[in-house]
């Protein structure tokens, strides 16, 4: 896996543009959504099974992450806390390059069986956080 | 029957009412080359005043390129060779300038509604995301508004308001149709991207993105628009528009992508497995409830 900075080609799609748009658009709508108590999704598997699934808490997690209570979200859904604190380094990273106009991250695969290892880990990373919710 | 060439390579052979529809829907475009038997070489569509019958016995046509080879010529080679490369032509919502608003906007729902594989080859794999964009929303918020409407016939939209929030109450019944109305198309817009984004990552996970995330928006956009055209079936339209969607998006994802079909439906199926469904289940729940009420 190889990091290098470089700016973006004439018709290349501006990812950081786009992806901190709808994050902050989609963590304003949420917001909203919660605020005035419309309803949100129940957990089919939970529902079906007694069992949480891998993303269940959630909701809960995100609520108390934007609250600040950052070790409260990781209690409720690790893999999700985690997720939260990459969105908002990626969205900080995104507002600076692009108020900058500096060069954009880019990440390449030096090999192509990168991906596998990243899939793998992937799955490994969700197994754990079920594991962990299992045992709530 | 009609050999279509374009760029180099071939589209494929049709009758001549199929080219007529073709160049009416924006599939075909005059300049695409076309070959009948008897044709001393193949000549641009907008040059065929009229298009032969099926000969009886169909011959190869003609080898042709945009380019002409050194090899090619120096063999003596009535015409050049054919490239295997073949672009899109693109879908009759890309060409709207010459087939108008109105016309393109029917001709591509019906072509993704009745003949999915072939929307999804002819559609550009990395043309920008405005287009696709402009289509989903469009007819989401068309499908959105107008669904809301018949919740709102059946007084099932309470669905927004609770016992227990008095707010919420006030939301569904009368605030929420403001909520709806202004909310829709911006609702529309993230969920094209955020469900395009997790379809590429599972397509990713699943070593089948072989294009890219443009590519991924465009399927889902195109896609879950056209799907979106049920949302006008009162009552259960929006449980047809999420299956139909998530059909659109395993053929989408296999032909934009040139990926297998296994890997395709895994990608859309994925997140269901991961979470429940996640946005997918999300937006099947509400629509099917705003539908059949409390």
């Amino acid at each position: 896996m190889r990091f290098h900075w470089r700016r973006l080609r004439a018709g290349e799609l501006d990812h950081e543009l786009i992806w901190l748009l709808v994050s902050v658009a989609t963590a304003v709508l949420g917001t909203a959504w919660l605020r005035f108590g419309l309803p949100w999704p129940r957990c089919t598997f939970l529902a079906v099974t007694g069992l949480p699934c891998v993303t269940c808490g959630a909701t809960r997690a995100a609520v108390a992450f934007l609250a600040g209570d950052t070790i409260g979200a990781w209690l409720m859904n690790p893999l999700v806390a985690v997720l939260l604190c990459v969105l908002v380094l990626f969205d900080l990273y995104a507002a600076a390059v692009l108020i900058a106009r500096a060069p954009r991250l880019r990440i390449s695969l030096t090999h192509p069986s990168a991906w596998r290892g990243i899939a793998a880990a992937a799955v490994l990373v969700g197994l754990l956080n079920w594991a962990y919710l299992l045992t709530l | 029957m009609i050999h279509i060439s374009r760029s180099g390579g071939t589209l494929g052979v049709f009758d001549e009412a199929r080219v007529r529809e073709g160049l009416r829907t924006g599939e075909f475009i005059e300049t695409d080359l076309g070959w009948t038997e008897g044709m001393p070489t193949w000549r641009p569509l907008s040059e065929l005043e009229t298009f032969t019958a099926a000969a009886p016995a169909p011959t190869p046509p003609p080898q042709m390129a945009m380019v002409e080879s050194p090899a090619s010529t120096a063999a003596g080679a009535a015409t050049p060779e054919v490239s295997s490369v073949v672009q899109p032509s693109g879908l009759p919502w890309e060409h709207r300038e010459q087939l108008g608003f109105v016309n393109a906007l029917f001709a591509t729902i019906g072509m993704f509604l009745t003949r999915p594989a072939e929307a999804f080859t002819v559609m550009k794999r990395d043309a920008g995301l405005l287009d696709p964009l402009l289509y989903a929303l469009i007819i989401g918020t068309a499908g959105g508004v107008i669904s809301f409407g018949f919740s709102l016939m059946m007084s099932s939209f309470g669905m927004l308001g609770g016992a227990d929030s008095a707010l919420g109450a006030m939301l569904g019944m009368g605030l929420g149709s403001f909520f709806v109305l202004f909310l829709t198309p911006i609702f529309v817009v993230l969920g094209t991207f955020i469900g395009a984004g997790i379809l590429h990552v599972c397509l990713m996970v699943l070593g089948g993105a072989n294009r890219s995330f443009e590519t991924t928006f465009r399927v889902v956009a195109y896609g879950g628009g056209s799907a979106n055209v049920f949302q006008l079936v009162p009552v259960c339209g929006g449980m047809i528009a999420g299956v139909t969607a998530l059909v659109l998006y395993c053929i989408g994802l296999a032909r934009a992508h040139e990926t297998s079909t296994g890997r395709a439906v895994g990608a859309v199926l994925l997140p269901a497995v991961v979470c429940c469904g996640g946005i997918i289940l999300f937006a099947i729940t509400i629509s099917g409830m705003a539908a059949l009420g409390q």
